[in-house]
């Protein structure tokens, strides 16, 4: 009878250990990508706690030659001025792997209506973005939709990855930057599926890719 | 050290020796002058849209790079760029992007971060990041200073022949850029990468040899011209023999010329007998290198090997553990059916 309790605690800590982090969804396709001497994962994270478990939202973005996160969403400002959660990123920028993190920029969030979230990540320790001599300044970053965000009666669903690229590549091709959708193989396709009850994820593996000049 | 070596290394510190100025630079041969005289920066346009995007500046020249250039290991090219800028605080946050290009491709990218008018808690700063000397970070309290930054070209912003240098200048938020103009010691320059040189010794009277483990202490002297940053160490060996628990430090962040840092590898004996082990840096630093021959001692029992012998008894003794629990349940649990059936029976 005495073992009970002990059984119970062992129980309840392996299931505290591999629990998903609250909001996490999973991932099947979790990669990290190479560019020149840097890597970075196709997928952002809830927490800084690598997992594929504990993922987030698929890397759908790459803006490179003269990107940084805080011009990348200054430019965008007109079309994504309200801040949203903050993710954790992780990259490699040769010298070892690191976290970034940021609560990117939405359209504005209504009621029975979708938004658009995109959140860019780069180096915190160099200014916000990364260099390699083959992409210059560059960044990567993740969409998503949200649907009924706020205090909205009813569920809130989000996902919807391919149309929230699509709309950040858009407004990006808009003020003057030179965009190719789908150009950038991320290895993290997801054909459509529901994660749990409100994340249904939905993006070819291919990122947009925006040059800023 | 090989005459060719001191050649390349009295062409790095000409190259990239900031103490030597621009002389230096305007010394070595491949290099390329984009202006010969201050040119001004000036924003074009209105302000575009509400969106808080206003139109870019950009001073355009065309260049001549030496025929069969390319960026590579053979010349590296860099591009230095110097401007005076002007700024005063908007009642907005305002973020100044001055960058450098060559062929549209952005070489070096320079932030200026001017808070809002009143905000008293932030000051003015301006950071640039490149492989050469990582993150530059200048706080600024005048209205007028200079910007100076540096980093390599893209693989693509090298061609032979003519390219196109371009400066631009680019204002997000609020309206702090007042003027500007860009330096004539702005210059592109093709050279060897190296910035420094660093020696790496062992401290072979602190060389500690067990048998369970392998302590390394190692010695980086800085014999360049100019400090060395981001410097990651390494070690090369025989991983049927050896395994490595730590290097430390790993990474040395900035090593100014003439110093010499000190770093201690620690490695777990996994067989005995001959083995080397080659310690090094980082690409992006010239180094020599060094190279250790050791022979390892019969392992008390440390190695993996007696670790997997010792665990087997264990583990063994765990299963023959867990079979008779499992045989003393199956017997116990018939005990008690079996009556119960032959109740049933009768």
């Amino acid at each position: 009878m005495r073992t009970i309790p002990l059984k119970v605690l062992l129980v309840a800590t392996f299931c505290l250990i591999l629990a998903p982090s609250a909001g996490a969804s999973t991932a099947y396709n979790l990669a990290a990508q190479r560019l020149d001497s840097d890597s970075f994962d196709n997928y952002d994270f809830v927490c800084d706690c690598v997992s594929s478990y504990n993922v987030d939202q698929p890397v759908t973005l790459f803006f490179a030659n003269n990107a940084s996160k805080d011009k990348v969403y200054s430019a965008l400002y007109g079309f994504f001025p309200y801040g949203g959660s903050t993710q954790s990123g992780r990259l490699d920028n040769g010298f070892g792997w690191f976290y970034a993190h940021t609560g990117g920029k939405k359209s504005q969030p209504s009621c029975n209506a979708f938004d658009t979230h995109y959140r860019i990540y780069g180096d915190p320790s160099h200014g916000d973005r990364m260099w390699s001599p083959s992409q210059g300044y560059y960044v990567i970053g993740t969409t998503h939709l949200d649907y009924n965000e706020g205090p909205c009666s009813g569920s809130s669903y989000y996902g919807w990855n391919e149309n929230a690229e699509s709309s950040v590549a858009t407004n990006s091709s808009a003020i003057g930057w030179s965009v190719w959708s789908n150009l950038w193989g991320m290895s993290n396709a997801n054909s459509g599926r529901w994660d749990g009850c409100c994340h249904y994820f939905n993006n070819d593996a291919n990122a947009a890719y925006i040059s800023v000049p | 050290m090989t005459a060719g070596r001191v050649g390349l290394l009295a062409c790095a510190v000409l190259v990239w020796s900031p103490s030597t100025g621009t002389e230096a630079w305007a010394a070595h041969r491949a290099q390329v002058r984009p202006i010969a005289t201050t040119v001004p920066l000036v924003m074009d346009g209105t302000t575009g849209k509400d969106r808080g995007i206003h139109p870019a500046g950009t001073v355009v020249r065309h260049i001549t790079f030496p025929a069969h250039a390319h960026q590579g290991p053979a010349r590296w090219w860099v591009m230095r760029l110097v401007a005076r800028l002007s700024i005063r605080r908007a009642p907005k946050p305002s973020l100044i992007d001055l960058t450098g290009f060559t062929n549209g491709r952005a070489s070096i990218q320079v932030e200026i971060v001017v808070p809002a008018r009143g905000d008293t808690r932030h000051r003015v700063h301006w950071e640039a990041y490149g492989w050469l000397d990582g993150l530059v970070r200048r706080t600024v309290s005048r209205r007028s200073f200079v910007v100076d930054a540096r980093n390599y070209l893209q693989y693509g912003g090298v061609t032979p022949g003519r390219a196109r240098f371009s400066v631009q200048v680019e204002q997000f938020g609020g309206r702090a850029f007042r003027g500007g103009y860009l330096s004539a010691k702005t210059l592109i320059v093709g050279g060897y990468p190296t910035a420094a040189s660093m020696d790496t010794a062992l401290v072979r009277s602190q060389l500690r040899v067990d048998g369970r483990t392998v302590r390394v202490p190692l010695a980086f002297a800085n014999r360049g011209g100019r400090a060395a940053v981001a410097i990651k160490l390494k070690a090369s060996y025989d991983d049927q023999m050896l395994k490595l628990l730590h290097i430390s430090p790993r990474f040395i962040h900035r090593l100014p010329a003439g110093r010499t840092a000190r770093a201690v590898a620690t490695f777990r004996v996994l067989r005995p007998g001959r083995t080397s082990i080659r310690f090094g840096e980082s690409d992006a630093v010239r180094s020599s290198g060094t190279s250790l021959a050791l022979a390892l001692p019969r392992t008390d029992g440390g190695d993996s090997s007696g670790a997997l012998l010792g665990f087997l008894p264990a583990a063994l003794l765990f299963i023959a553990g867990g079979v008779a629990f499992a045989v003393s349940a199956h017997a116990s649990s018939r005990r008690l059916l079996v009556p119960r059936i032959g109740l049933r029976r009768r």
